[in-house]
Parts: structure tokens; sequence; C-alpha cells
């Protein structure tokens, strides 16, 4: 009985479903009874063999070791895929734990906060305003009259009790 | 973190939460894609590009699937395409294990060694090597369908729902085909073998 030389076909397609399930362990106790019996057939026998082997090959492969820097490469390949919208270390100075934006928003606290601070040491420290009498209010002066302009070429003419300047 | 607290972050551009889903997937991520490419130099460019996608597509990713299978998702088409255009471009199966060091596996699990146990012998290690080429080699070899298949299920360990989720396969196509990769698998190792 043939199993895996007419691809296709759905007589065989089955058995050889049955067999996976025989060699997986998942048949029921009649079923795997039933298959028993097919395998008086030599040439089955020898593919449910066949079978097995192969999977006994894989059995004992080991796993490849990934690559080193391998997630820093994906990284890497993300941000230049992306144009830069994702991982970009500009948009991340801090390390991923702080972006621009949250770095922008922690300045404007600590700045917000250092001015109420110095501003509240700048006026502890101002001294106090002195209250002193307020001293008597004099009228103030009236403003010297503007004299005339004296003419281009006038002679100087001096004040009237004769004294000079 | 929650799934669906990290895809809430992720769909806000958390950097933090796509740092946690990259960490949480890339062993699988990376993993799946060197088995299906064969290739160490180009599984890395294929699983940071499933990251790159997963990222730059998640405001459209509705949550029907577990993350974990979504990116497996994403792996297995860009792989296949990947496979396309290589094999339009010649490349075959000599070039894979090409960009493979030494160290390019972890130690199986149980394997680590603890204070005073012997450290193994390079014999083992080589033969060991030599082995995991072959069964590579192998895989390479057979057909890309099958080998989706035998990497989901047999190295990954994925639930058939799972792997019907990602191929969008029917179950019994699954397993019938899954047969027929195991047995497949098996005569293209045996092919190796009897290569000088």
């Amino acid at each position: 009985m043939s199993v895996h030389t007419e691809p296709g076909r759905d007589a065989d397609d089955r058995l050889a479903a049955r067999l996976t399930d025989y060699l997986d362990g998942e048949l029921d106790d009649a079923a795997a009874a039933e298959l028993d019996a097919l395998l008086d057939d030599g040439a089955l026998r020898d593919a449910l063999a066949e079978a097995r082997e192969g999977q006994d090959l894989l059995r004992g492969l080991q796993r490849p070791a990934v690559p080193r820097d391998f997630l820093r490469k994906v990284q890497r390949r993300v941000r230049r895929r992306s144009g830069g919208r994702y991982f970009h270390p500009a948009a991340q100075p801090f390390g991923w734990r702080m972006s621009v934006e949250v770095f922008v928003v922690v300045a404007i606290a600590v700045m917000a906060g250092c001015w109420f601070i110095m501003d509240a040491g700048r006026r502890a420290a101002a001294p106090a305003p002195i209250v002193e009498e307020a001293p008597a209010v004099e009228a103030p002066a009236p403003a010297p009259a503007a004299q005339p302009e004296r003419p281009r070429g006038a002679t100087f003419a001096p004040p009237a009790d004769g004294k000079g300047e | 973190m929650d799934e669906k607290r990290l895809i809430k972050r992720l769909k806000r551009g958390d950097e933090a939460a796509f740092a946690l889903l990259v960490r949480q997937n890339q062993g699988r991520i990376f993993s799946l894609c060197f088995r299906m490419l064969g290739n160490a130099a180009e599984a890395e460019d294929i699983a940071q590009d499933v990251f790159v996608k997963a990222f730059l597509a998640i405001g459209g990713f509705r949550g029907d699937s577990q993350v974990g299978t979504w990116l497996y998702r994403i792996a297995i088409n860009l792989c296949k395409n990947r496979l396309k255009y290589l094999g339009r471009r010649h490349y075959k199966t000599k070039k894979a294990l090409d960009g493979v060091p030494e160290q390019a596996f972890e130690p199986n699990q149980g394997g680590t060694r603890t204070v005073g146990e012997p450290a193994p012998r390079p014999d083992h290690v080589l033969e060991g090597n030599r082995a995991e080429s072959r069964v590579q080699k192998a895989l390479a070899a057979v057909d890309e369908s099958f080998r989706e298949l035998l990497v989901l299920r047999d190295i990954e360990g994925l639930t058939y729902q799972e792997i019907m989720d990602i191929t969008g396969l029917p179950e019994g196509t699954v397993k019938s085909r899954l047969h027929r990769a195991r047995a497949a698998l098996r005569r293209a190792y045996d092919a190796q073998e009897a290569q000088p």
C-alpha cells in the first residue's frame, strides 16, 4: 500500500494523516488497533518506520544561537524603515525612559520651581521699607518768567538797578 | 507582561514593549528562519525583517491569534519569498551552512556543564556538528512545503491548530503532508550519507 507515491489521492491522504496521528500517539485505542492490523502490510510498516526515523532526526537538533546585538540591529532597522518616526535617538535623548515631551514638561516644572524659590528668597532678603514722617509740603516755587528773546543785534540793556551780572 | 497590554503598548510605538517582544521571540524566529533557509546570514536578515514588519503592521493586528503565532506566519511568508528570490538567483543547498560559525548552536537542554563536570570531548563535539550539518542539508533538500511543516511541528513543536493558523492548510492536509515530509527527510538524509 502506498502512502506517499501518489499525492492528491484521498484514500492515501487519509491513511497518511492517520499514520501521523499514530506516531503522535493521538489515536484512541480502537483506531490504533485498527491501524496495527493494517501494519501487517510490509510496505505500510516500512512507510511508518521511515516517517518515524525522519521525525527522530529532527529531535536531536540544537537551537541556533541568536546573533549578537540582534535587538539593536532590529531597532536600527525599524528607525530606518519608518523614516525616523520610531526609536529615533533624538526623540529620546535621555534613554528610552524619557522622551522630549516629558523632558520639556519636567524642565518647565523645574524652572518654575526655581523661580518661585528664588523669588521667595529675594523677597525675604529685601530690607523692610522705612516709614518716615512725611516732610511738610512746600508750595512749589513759581516758574521763572520766560525772558523775551533778544532780537539779533540788539544792544545789551543793563538791568534797571544798574548792576551787571 | 500580559499579551493584550503588550500589544496596546506596541500600537503606541513603545520602544520598551518592542524590545520585550523581540527578546521573547528572537530565539524561535531566528531558529525557524535558519532551518528554513539553511544559512545564518540569510536567517538573521529575514528574522530582523520579521520584527520590523510586525512592528510596522501591529496596528492591523486584531488579536485573533497569539502574537507568537502571528510572528511565525510572517516569518514563514518572508522565508518563502526569500527562497523564491534565492532560487531565481540559482542559490543552491551548497550555500547552506556556509555562514554557520562553530559556536552557532546553543547547548542542548540539559547539556550545560556544571562545576567539575568534564568538558565534552572534541571528537564528540565534532561528530555532533557533523550530524547536525547532515540533517540540515537533508532538510534543505526536501521540498519547501514539506520543510515548513517539519520545522513548525518537529523542530518548533507547534500544535496542529497553530500550524493550521500559520499555513492556512486544513488539518488533514497538514498531517498527510507531514507524514510524507518525514519520510522524504529520511530519504534525503540517507542520500547525504551515501555521498563521499
